[in-house]
């Protein structure tokens, strides 16, 4: 390295204060880099390591700035020590009087943060949430089944107002139905009395099967319907994928023979000519056969008689807990 | 007074539904399939309500009466939203008040700091006159000293 700096200088000496002004345009930088005493314009400047350093600085985004900047917050003292917090409470009011806007739109984004804006948030983000916000938006009806303590209790029809993460699900002009129970559990070795729906071949074939395998096969019904996959796919898509999923069920029914609980009481009978001459069409005889099913598998679990229930609730809120699934009913 | 953790559920859950009930005559349905109608008197953030003059009613229709009557929040499975209350505008309302209590909350935090600050500065002048006080008297001791 030596060599070629020795060359240079003895090489231009007439012209060398030119070259090693940093204002003038015959200038050169290696050669002012080599030179003993280079000409600096202004000698006071700070000195920075590199070029990122100085380019950090000059964007503001330097340690030191950003701690003029922000002046560290102060913690409630005791009464010894609050001189000196009293103090940096001081600049902190100080600051604050000069960053009065800043500050002002923190706060507004503080305040924007609640059920309703999160939930817009959800809607912009891709998510199972999304679907829920897109349902609250367009106000689709929305179906969502409901669990009970070991089974399935039924479902609710109605209009999605407001959802949050938990599933909690605030729903107008809902129709539930539901299963409840009309008589005690009663234990299966003594008496076969409430017992009696589950004698036919296919429940007593469920009940060989165990409840495992019932309740996955229910499972994977319900997959076909549920949020998840109804986000990713297109409409009509959906639409023959659920249509695929019912005519399956109603095969399944018929290949049982008469459903076992179909014949058994009379409130059944009255109840489900009810619900199809409500809501009509395909889908409905259908969502009758769906709750049957409910039933028979309540029925073959717990020994005791259960009974379809209809009501109309103008407004309800679902805790999300017992949310199974939601799907767009329409 | 609620936890910051409540007021975190209350604004951020639908919790804030309820809250905007209270007051009302509402029934809730527990998960033991019985059903809870009464005057609610208080909703926390955990969903918990409190309520007076309350009805239970059995899984298998049994009626029972309670002067007052508490619902763990985890025990519910619906609420009933009383037909007066619009449930978008109930909600903002109770969202806007808490923000309100927010910035109470922030305005008596500044006086708190304010005050402290005053009492910081009175002590400060109250030193300060005590060491001018003893460097007088010093002075004054060794001027005595030097006559």
């Amino acid at each position: 390295m030596a060599a070629p700096m020795e060359k240079s200088t003895s090489s231009s000496s007439t012209s060398s204060s030119d070259e090693l002004d940093l204002t003038s345009p015959k200038f050169n930088p290696l050669k002012s880099l080599y030179a003993a005493y280079p000409k600096i314009p202004c000698p006071r400047a700070k000195l920075y390591n590199n070029v990122a350093q100085y380019e950090s600085f000059m964007q503001g985004k330097d340690s030191e700035s950003q701690k003029q900047k922000r002046p560290s917050k102060p913690q409630h003292p005791g009464l010894v020590a609050h001189k000196a917090a009293a103090l940096a409470r001081e600049a902190v009011l100080k600051s604050r009087i000069a960053e009065q806007p800043k500050d002002e739109t923190r706060r507004k984004k503080m305040r924007r943060l609640n059920v309703l804006t999160l939930m817009e948030k959800h809607g912009v983000s891709k998510g199972p949430l999304s679907l829920l916000f897109h349902c609250v938006k367009d106000k689709l009806q929305i179906l969502v089944v409901v669990r009970g303590a070991v089974s399935i209790r039924g479902y609710c029809k109605g209009y999605l107002i407001a959802f949050d993460k938990h599933f909690n699900m605030a729903l107008l002009d809902v129709d539930e139905n539901y299963l409840k129970a009309v008589t005690l559990p009663k234990k299966p070795s003594k008496e076969s009395g409430g017992f009696e729906s589950c004698t036919d071949k296919s429940s007593l074939h469920q009940q060989a099967e165990g409840q495992e395998v019932v309740m996955e096969e229910l499972l994977s019904r319900f997959t076909g319907t549920s949020v998840s996959t109804l986000q990713n796919t297109p409409r009509d898509v959906k639409g023959d994928r659920t249509d695929c999923g019912r005519s399956d069920r109603v095969k399944h029914s018929k290949s049982q023979g008469v459903s076992p609980s179909l014949n058994v009481t009379n409130s059944e009978k009255k109840s489900i000519p009810k619900e199809g001459a409500d809501t009509g069409g395909n889908v409905l005889p259908v969502q009758c056969l769906r709750m049957e099913r409910y039933k028979q598998l309540a029925e073959s679990r717990s020994y005791a008689k259960f009974d379809i229930f209809r009501r109309h609730v103008n407004q309800l809120l679902i805790r999300g807990e017992n949310v199974v699934s939601v799907s767009i009913a329409s | 007074m609620e936890t910051s953790r409540e007021k975190h559920f209350i604004l951020n859950t639908m919790t804030c539904l309820i809250k905007a009930c209270e007051g009302y005559e509402v029934k809730v349905d527990l998960r033991n399939n019985s059903e809870v109608t009464g005057h609610v008197n208080h909703v926390d953030g955990f969903m918990n309500i409190s309520m007076s003059d309350v009805t239970f009613k059995t899984n298998f229709g049994h009626l029972r009466k309670f002067e007052q009557f508490f619902v763990k929040g985890r025990q519910i499975r619906y609420v009933h939203i009383p037909d007066e209350i619009d449930m978008r505008k109930g909600m903002e309302g109770v969202l806007k008040k808490f923000c309100m209590v927010r910035a109470q909350q922030r305005i008596t935090e500044n006086i708190r700091h304010a005050a402290w600050s005053k009492l910081a500065r009175k002590e400060d002048e109250v030193a300060r006159i005590e060491k001018l006080q003893e460097r007088q008297v010093a002075e004054t001791l060794t001027q005595k000293e030097e006559t």
